[in-house]
């Protein structure tokens, strides 16, 4: 499997001279083409500083994050966008454009205004059920229907790497599972997925690499296998957790012990 | 699936929405340039003397010579159209950029700079300090001071925007607390500096029109032009990275543009505030919040809202005259106040 994304050796504070009491330092990490990653760590672990640097939106202070074409960081945006997408947690808009317009912008600056894209684009808006909204302005829709449109929008940049923070943030249960599925489909045509995720157990059950951080560096990095996982989360999270499973014998949650809940 | 056709007709309909005014809305935009032009033309005939149109039709054949009261009156009227233009423009962008519904042109400190800058010089020559050099100092301390703002916010890590306005507003506060110590140090006449620091375009002459005519226009469309890059701004500056725009260069080329106009709007007519904040909400209330479109909108909103205030100042207490600055605030404000009310009422 070919690389398409490596770190070596990255440290990342923010502030001059790392004013704030936080401190990221990854010493090799490296993405295949096609890999599906999910990854998780507690509140501050620094998921989404990782999810930045690998971006290029954040700029190492030492080492180096890489992608085939270049440090993402000193790329023009036009290409960097060409080949990195990145899905925020969330998104305020000042102006409230219309949903159609709005996903549009995500093909514009790299790829233009086409018919192509224009096709995609309302194939997108009926694939993530915005289709009836796409003349509504964005401040018109809820928050689950919102994050949609900011999907639909980094999906139209057909970036070979897609990183997503947060991609079931306020999306009802049927939403979650058809952003999955939407996310499953990209992996399998060549994209490169890379997803911060808050539920453990999701993360588990659908990426083919874990990844977890604590207190910004590497705690776990390998397959998902619950047994293996376990005593690294409860390590990391500082918690005893047990997995729970449907009748069906698949893994439903991880939650922390209720016993342990009581004695604190 | 719809037809190739189909997409065709969808692409151009999409490209010219995007791109600039629309079509269906012409009546909207009639209607500004016809507010805008009316306001021009009211400004110039409108005023404790009326003027007719046939003297200002035989001043503009005459090349511009031959009635000093019209001349007067087609001076400061053209010079508050241009002005408003400008710093409406400004507001326009700025608040996207920014993110900030309450932005004006003055964030980058070019109000702040403009009154230092004048009241040092009228610190040092005093009386003999000429009429036509106070905008002069004003131009030179608006854009001195915006561009200390944005030289300063280049070294600030992170989010540009947020040191811009953190920065602006600090220089700003540091330029006015300097201001009154200047002027009570001089200990002179302060009639004329306290006129430019309250924004008025009275007894400015003729030659100051062509220069702000072109500056002012040349500004407008420049802005007009990043349009689409202000829509993609409008959703944050990293978003607009994310997406392929790049946006810290291109927030630091506006902001200087609209510095450039604020500046020029300042020198001639002083410290003029409101136009530059209401202006870009009643533009968007009329046409849409699309970069480009609000833009022009605004320039001509602002251009026929600063005329008419121009004309309430010499009427409500003829023969004397209110500031400029102090009508505009007076218009304002209400505006600002139903602006908030019509928004709340939609959401």
């Amino acid at each position: 499997m070919e690389v398409v994304l490596s770190i070596s050796n990255l440290t990342f504070t923010y502030g001059e001279n790392g004013s704030r009491p936080f401190r990221l330092e990854i010493e090799s990490l490296a993405i295949g083409e096609g890999e599906r990653v999910a990854i998780v760590g507690p509140n501050g672990s620094g998921k989404s500083t990782l999810a930045r640097l690998m971006a290029g939106l954040l700029v190492p202070r030492h080492g180096s994050v890489r992608l085939r074409a270049g440090e993402p960081a000193r790329m023009s945006a036009r290409k960097r966008a060409r080949h990195v997408a990145y899905v925020p947690p969330s998104l305020s808009p000042f102006f409230n454009c219309r949903v159609d317009d709005f996903v549009l912008m995500g093909a514009e600056a790299t790829r233009g205004l086409k018919a192509d894209v224009l096709r995609e684009r309302d194939a997108l808006l009926e694939e993530l059920g915005l289709a009836a909204y796409a003349r509504r302005g964005v401040k018109e829709l809820s928050a689950g229907e919102f994050h949609r449109a900011l999907l639909a929008q980094s999906l139209m940049q057909r970036a070979s790497i897609l990183i997503v923070d947060e991609p079931t943030a306020f999306l009802d249960l049927a939403w979650e599972a058809r952003v999955r599925a939407i996310l499953d489909r990209l992996q399998r045509k060549g994209v490169t997925v890379l997803v911060i995720e808050h539920n453990v157990a999701a993360a588990l059950e659908t990426a083919q690499r874990f990844i977890c951080l604590s207190g910004g560096r590497l705690a776990y990095d390998g397959p998902p296998e619950l047994n293996r996982v376990m005593p690294v989360l409860e390590a990391t999270y500082g918690a005893a957790l047990e997995a729970v499973f449907d009748m069906d014998g698949a893994l439903a949650t991880i939650r922390a012990r209720k016993r342990q809940e009581r004695l604190e | 699936m719809p037809s190739s056709q189909a997409i065709d007709n969808e692409l151009e309909r999409v490209s010219r929405r995007l791109s600039g005014p629309a079509w269906q809305d012409r009546w909207r935009w009639i209607f500004l340039v016809v507010f805008a032009l009316g306001a021009l033309i009211a400004g110039i005939l409108l005023g404790p003397v009326s003027v007719s149109a046939r003297d200002v039709m035989r001043y503009v054949t005459d090349g511009f010579a031959g009635n000093p009261l019209v001349e007067i009156r087609f001076s400061r009227t053209v010079l508050a159209f241009f002005a408003g233009a400008a710093l409406a423009a400004s507001g326009a962008v700025l608040q996207p950029v920014f993110r900030n519904p309450m932005a004006d042109p003055y964030l980058l400190g070019s109000s702040a700079g403009a009154s230092l800058s004048v009241s040092l010089a009228w610190l040092i020559f005093g009386p003999f300090l000429p009429g036509w050099a106070i905008p002069v100092f004003g131009f030179v301390g608006a854009l001195a001071t915006s561009l200390l703002v944005l030289v300063l916010a280049r070294l600030v890590s992170g989010s540009r925007t947020a040191a811009i306005l953190l920065i602006g507003i600090a220089v700003s506060f540091f330029c006015s607390a300097l201001v009154p110590v200047f002027m009570v140090l001089s200990g002179k006449d302060l009639y004329a500096i306290l006129f430019f620091l309250m924004g008025s375009v009275q007894g400015r002459p003729l030659t100051f029109v062509p220069v702000l005519a072109v500056t002012s226009t040349v500004a407008v469309v420049a802005l007009a032009l990043n349009g689409r890059t202000i829509d993609f701004l409008q959703l944050g500056e990293e978003r607009a990275l994310t997406l392929g725009i790049e946006a810290p260069s291109r927030v630091l080329s506006i902001l200087a543009l609209a510095a450039f106009a604020t500046g020029a709007s300042v020198a001639v007519g002083g410290i003029i505030g409101f136009v530059g904040l209401v202006c870009p909400h009643l533009a968007r209330g009329i046409v849409g919040e699309r970069g480009t479109r609000s833009i022009v909108a605004s320039a001509f909103v602002g251009a026929g809202l600063l005329c008419l205030s121009d004309v309430v100042a010499r009427l409500v207490i003829a023969p004397k005259e209110l500031p400029l600055g102090v009508v505009t605030a007076l218009i304002g404000s209400p505006f600002l106040v139903w602006t908030i009310f019509r928004a709340q009422g939609r959401e």
